[in-house]
């Protein structure tokens, strides 16, 4: 190229060009200037940071209310802390023998009273060929194996499910062409046997379940199942959710009660793989109604974010739903399609659906990444904690009682 | 033996020692369609925000960096107009980085006491604001100075202080229009000048 004077005045104007045209304007929920003016400084605890959190619970082991501790499955091993946070560290417990390196818990639930219950845990080898559940004795911090281990990779736990009092494990099995199946299987307690099939040969994984202690509901990607009271046989319906109540994918399923009635919620997204969409929608129906016409399902509003798992907390003394949500780009990831982090719906009014308010939460990283599930204590001692649990920025807490929410990460 | 025998005829012819010849007295006169282009890198000090509910509000930012490439031409002897592209990046307190990338357009005055020049200017654009992946573009300001000296009639080089006035506006609802803010930048800039 000839230099003429001209030469440094187009390159500049061309480069200028270039920067405008690779920039698309996403202005976001807040200004950007005001953003940086009210940001504070997250604190952080000792935990892994860039981790997966396949699930929480409590235990209270003088059953005073004064010895509570925390369970959370974080990274590779299950970590334990009190909640009081008289000790904000937490400790870690080494896994079962054969479940080291690369294992992982891949969940924690608890099954009974927060006192007298019992923690339950599924493990998957490094290798993923291994895979069982254990009893975690939340005094001695000692793993139980639970009936038999299963081998060859075949009925790999990804997830439990304590509802109404039982045990339920979605296993999954790499089928003879590739294609994994997916079950959902009835552990019988306390020894772990026998283990009857409820849900067999789903192609897509369980990712949800919810009670309203008599009746349970289960939910894979594509499908939800009904669990009633009235099957002896702990067998489930598939119920056909009409087009008006879901998106392409479920996210998730819970029951929660308005202030009048019981509830089923359920969350769906536009995305047909296993992870991600642009949009979402939320729709509830009755307890007790037939799920599969579309005049039990009341829908709000498509939402621009694909929604995934819900929880439920005592927030500022109004009971309210959470709801996760992924964070997706559209094209070449030029532009957010779902932006992440989650909603509250107050009351479980739809029309209520709102983003957590506060800088705190603009500030922290799991508002700009997929958010899966949550954990609310049951104690009244812990009211206004919600903890967020996400599938690689670990595990976050958030203190409601002051004039907005103050994240911690974990 | 013919190039000994030089030697001493060309001492006889020239006594000074070498040594470098400076520029003359006074700068050659600039004229219409000369041109400069300039090179700055230094410190962004961020100052205030506001324009806020609260009035004046400290940043929250810290010190960055900056970096801009910038283009003129005379129009006489004195004043110049031209235009610039620059960036520059600060860190909240999480460690998430705001950049701004300013194009302007800039006229400037240029006093000229020898062998220094202190150009006085102002510019004025389009800037771009990033933070996550949030993008804003704003109306941007900036007045400022800048002091060289002129190492030859071609080279100079100084120090650059510019005041960075971006307002930056919300109608609402999202994001609110109480999110409105004025911030207010300081550019310390080294600066590599060059006249053709």
């Amino acid at each position: 190229m000839r230099f003429t004077t001209k030469t440094p005045f187009r390159l500049l104007l061309l480069l200028s060009a270039a920067v405008v045209a690779m920039t698309a304007c996403d202005q976001g929920p807040v200004g950007i200037f005001a953003s940086i003016e009210r940001e504070v400084a997250i604190q952080e605890g000792n935990l892994p940071k860039k981790v997966a959190v396949n699930g929480m619970v409590e235990f209270d082991l003088s059953g005073t209310g004064d010895d509570v501790y925390y369970f959370a499955a974080v990274g590779g091993r299950v970590r334990f802390r009190r909640a009081d946070g008289t000790e904000s560290d937490w400790a870690t417990i080494a896994n079962p023998p054969g479940y080291d390196g690369g294992s992982r818990p891949t969940s924690i639930v608890r099954v009974g009273d927060i006192d007298s219950g019992t923690i339950y845990v599924s493990f998957i080898d490094s290798e993923g060929k291994r895979s069982g559940i254990f009893t975690l004795d939340p005094g001695t911090r000692a793993f139980a194996l639970v009936g038999t281990e299963s081998s060859g990779g075949e009925r790999l736990i990804q997830r439990l499910f304590a509802v109404s009092d039982e045990l339920f494990a979605a296993t999954v099995t790499p089928g003879t062409s590739g294609t994994p199946t997916h079950d959902l299987r009835h552990v019988a307690l306390p020894t772990g046997t026998p283990v009857s099939i409820v849900v067999t040969d789903q192609s897509e994984p369980f990712i949800g379940a919810a009670t309203d202690d008599t009746n349970n509901w289960f939910v894979t990607t594509k499908a939800l199942f009904e669990n009633l009271s009235a099957s002896p046989d702990n067998s489930a319906t598939e119920i056909s959710i009409p087009s008006e109540a879901r998106e392409t994918s479920l996210g998730g399923i819970a029951v929660f009660n308005d202030g009048v009635q019981d509830f089923v919620y359920l969350s769906s997204r536009s995305g047909s793989n296993v992870t991600g969409g642009s949009t979402g929608r939320i729709a509830r129906a009755p307890v007790g109604d037939d799920l599969s016409l579309s005049v039990s399902w009341t829908p709000i509003t498509q939402n621009d974010r694909a929604f995934t798992g819900f929880g439920a907390a005592n927030l500022n003394s109004v009971s309210t739903i959470l709801v996760g949500t992924y964070r997706t780009f559209a094209g070449s990831r030029s532009r957010v399609a779902s932006p992440g982090g989650f909603m509250e719906i107050p009351e479980g009014t739809l029309a209520g659906i709102r983003r957590p308010a506060g800088n705190s939460y603009v500030a922290a990283d799991f508002s700009k990444a997929s958010v899966f599930g949550f954990f609310a204590s049951g104690e009244p001692e812990f009211a206004d904690t919600v903890f967020v649990l996400t599938p690689g920025t670990g595990l976050w807490r958030g203190d409601y009682g002051g004039p907005e929410p103050v994240w911690v990460w974990e | 033996m013919a190039a000994v025998s030089s030697l001493p005829a060309f001492a006889q012819t020239n006594d000074e020692p070498d040594q470098f010849t400076p520029p003359s007295e006074g700068f050659t006169e600039y004229s219409l369609g000369d041109q400069m282009l300039s090179i700055n890198l230094g410190l962004m000090v961020p100052l205030f925000f506001n324009w806020g509910p609260d009035g004046f509000s400290r940043t929250n930012l810290s010190v960055g960096g900056i970096g801009s490439l910038q283009w003129g031409s005379f129009l006489n002897s004195r004043v110049a107009l031209g235009m610039e592209l620059g960036g520059t990046f600060m860190f909240t307190p999480n460690g998430r980085s705001l950049f701004m990338v300013p194009i302007t357009g800039k006229v400037s005055y240029f006093f000229r006491p020898y062998p220094f020049e202190i150009p006085i200017f102002l510019g004025a654009g389009l800037n771009i604001s990033r933070l996550d992946d949030q993008t804003k573009f704003d109306p941007i300001l900036k007045p400022g100075a800048s002091f060289y000296w002129a190492y030859n009639p071609e080279w100079s080089f100084g120090l650059n202080t510019v005041w960075w006035w971006v307002p930056q506006f919300y109608r609402g609802p999202e994001p609110p229009s109480g999110d409105t803010r004025v911030g207010n930048f300081l550019e310390l800039s080294l600066s590599a000048l060059y006249h053709f």
